[in-house]
């Protein structure tokens, strides 16, 4: 049984530079609603300790992680395995660096990819110039508070689809890079965890593309056909499916940001052409044929005054 | 007893550098104690950071006004402080603060592993994220009681 968790993949403590310590990390996170958060401090993993002491006897799950804080973009690695010296880590050996961490076990994404770098924030954007993505989990598509306002994640979805368009299968995530409690609309990574939520089954559901991000909405979205269910991040052969889809609000947070949603849209090679219809009622059924391709999720709206994206999936793989 | 006395001037050829060097502990101790600065932490030419901004953003095919450049003044250098023990890497304070002490024990400072110094040829790895200024003196003192 998949439940889809909203989760924080991005977060800073004291042990780098943010400003709350493990433990008050974890208490916000918590009253923020999510169910799970990784740490991923700058190079350093010794408070993912303390973070997890702090969940004892609670709901709520810690994926240890590190962002490697490169000159030449930051990497998200997460699962707690990996031994590699973020010292070593350059545009020459990205490849080989990618490979061990998928070896030991942990997974790879890349952070805030087109954030403004140089001297701004140094080593912010990726510029690994990583001519294959095939060990890469995840892509932040969208970074910071109020995402929908950041003109970036304009690049990294464009960027994310060129990916995905060249036949790479890589979740779509957000990372808030949670250094301080800040007020402003905060997304969530929502991961279909098969099972109990815990580290395992919440890499699992990264590895497997069981993801979407969002602002305030939660989602149940699948494709059926004899008797099958897939979810997002499936791979599927192309026919027709019946495809399902409903919406709920996070009643409070869409009132606080001022939160609706309006167009729900499916886009991507797997479709003759986009279906757009609005969602104000918060639910969709249609049988749709698929070609090989892919296709994702997205729905639009307002938030906080503005139009907006407010939910991207990560795509289902048509063949 | 003091086992480093290290001053180091940076300029920007050295930016992107992983710089090592080397200490060494003679015997077991309970603490390593870091007092560590770099000087100055913002770029003070301010003509000159606002070029830098505007052709920040243009790399990302966004054309700003000085007015907006200004928005991110002041611009500083960062260099981030590492700890190597004979058997591998203790921790890292990646930090933006300029002048800091640590300790390195089985009490440690946030960001080192707790353990207890042992003898040994140790590092101290400075990490230059931005060097901006023309020179950027750094200063990492290493002692234990």
């Amino acid at each position: 049984m998949i439940r889809y968790y909203p989760y924080e993949l991005h977060t800073h403590t004291i042990h780098s530079d943010g400003s709350m310590s493990p433990t008050e990390l974890v208490a916000t996170a918590r009253k923020q609603g999510l169910s799970g958060i990784a740490l991923t401090d700058h190079n350093a993993v010794t408070g993912v300790e303390e973070a997890v002491k702090a969940c004892e006897g609670k709901s709520f799950n810690i994926i240890p992680g590190v962002e490697w804080t490169t000159f030449y973009g930051h990497l998200t690695v997460l699962g707690g395995n990996t031994k590699i010296n973020y010292q070593e880590v350059n545009p020459s050996n990205v490849l080989d660096v990618i490979k061990k961490v998928r070896a030991e076990g942990d997974i790879i994404g890349i952070a805030h990819p087109y954030r403004i770098g140089y001297p701004i924030c140094t080593g912010g954007s990726n510029d690994f110039n990583i001519s294959d993505y095939s060990g890469i989990t995840h892509y932040e598509v969208w970074s910071y508070l109020s995402p929908q306002k950041e003109r970036t994640n304009e690049l990294a979805d464009r960027e994310y689809l060129r990916l995905i368009e060249h036949g790479n299968k890589i979740a779509c995530v957000y990372g808030r890079d949670f250094h301080k409690v800040e007020d402003g609309a905060y997304a969530a990574t929502y991961l279909g965890i098969d099972g109990e939520n815990n580290t395992k089954n919440a890499i699992e559901a990264i590895k497997s593309g069981r993801t979407y991000i969002s602002l305030g909405l939660m989602m149940e979205a699948s494709l059926k056909k004899d008797g099958k269910e897939y979810h997002v991040g499936s791979t599927v052969k192309a026919g027709s499916y019946l495809f399902k889809l409903m919406l709920l609000p996070v009643v409070n947070f869409c009132n606080k940001y001022g939160v609706s949603m309006e167009t729900l849209t499916l886009e991507g090679s797997a479709l003759e052409a986009p279906i757009v219809r609005n969602i104000a009622t918060g639910g969709y059924g249609a049988l749709i044929d698929i070609t090989p391709g892919y296709f994702r999720i997205k729905v639009t709206g307002k938030v906080e005054g503005e139009q907006g994206t407010l939910l991207i999936s990560t795509p289902f793989y048509v063949e | 007893m003091k086992v480093l006395d290290l001053t180091v001037s940076l300029t920007p050829c050295d930016v992107n550098k992983h710089l090592e060097y080397e200490f060494e502990l003679k015997e077991d101790v309970k603490s390593l104690k870091i007092a560590y600065s770099y000087e100055p932490k913002i770029y003070f030419d301010e003509k000159k950071s606002i070029e830098l901004i505007k052709e920040c953003y243009s790399r990302y095919g966004q054309v700003i006004d000085e007015e907006k450049a200004r928005q991110e003044l002041p611009l500083n250098n960062l260099i981030t402080l590492a700890i190597s023990a004979p058997n591998g890497m203790v921790g890292n304070a990646h930090r933006h603060a300029n002048r800091a002490t640590y300790e390195i024990s089985t009490h440690p400072s946030v960001g080192f592993s707790a353990i207890t110094p042992k003898k040994g040829v140790w590092k101290v790895i400075l990490s230059t994220h931005a060097v901006l200024s023309d020179v950027v003196n750094v200063k990492v003192d290493v002692w234990y009681d």
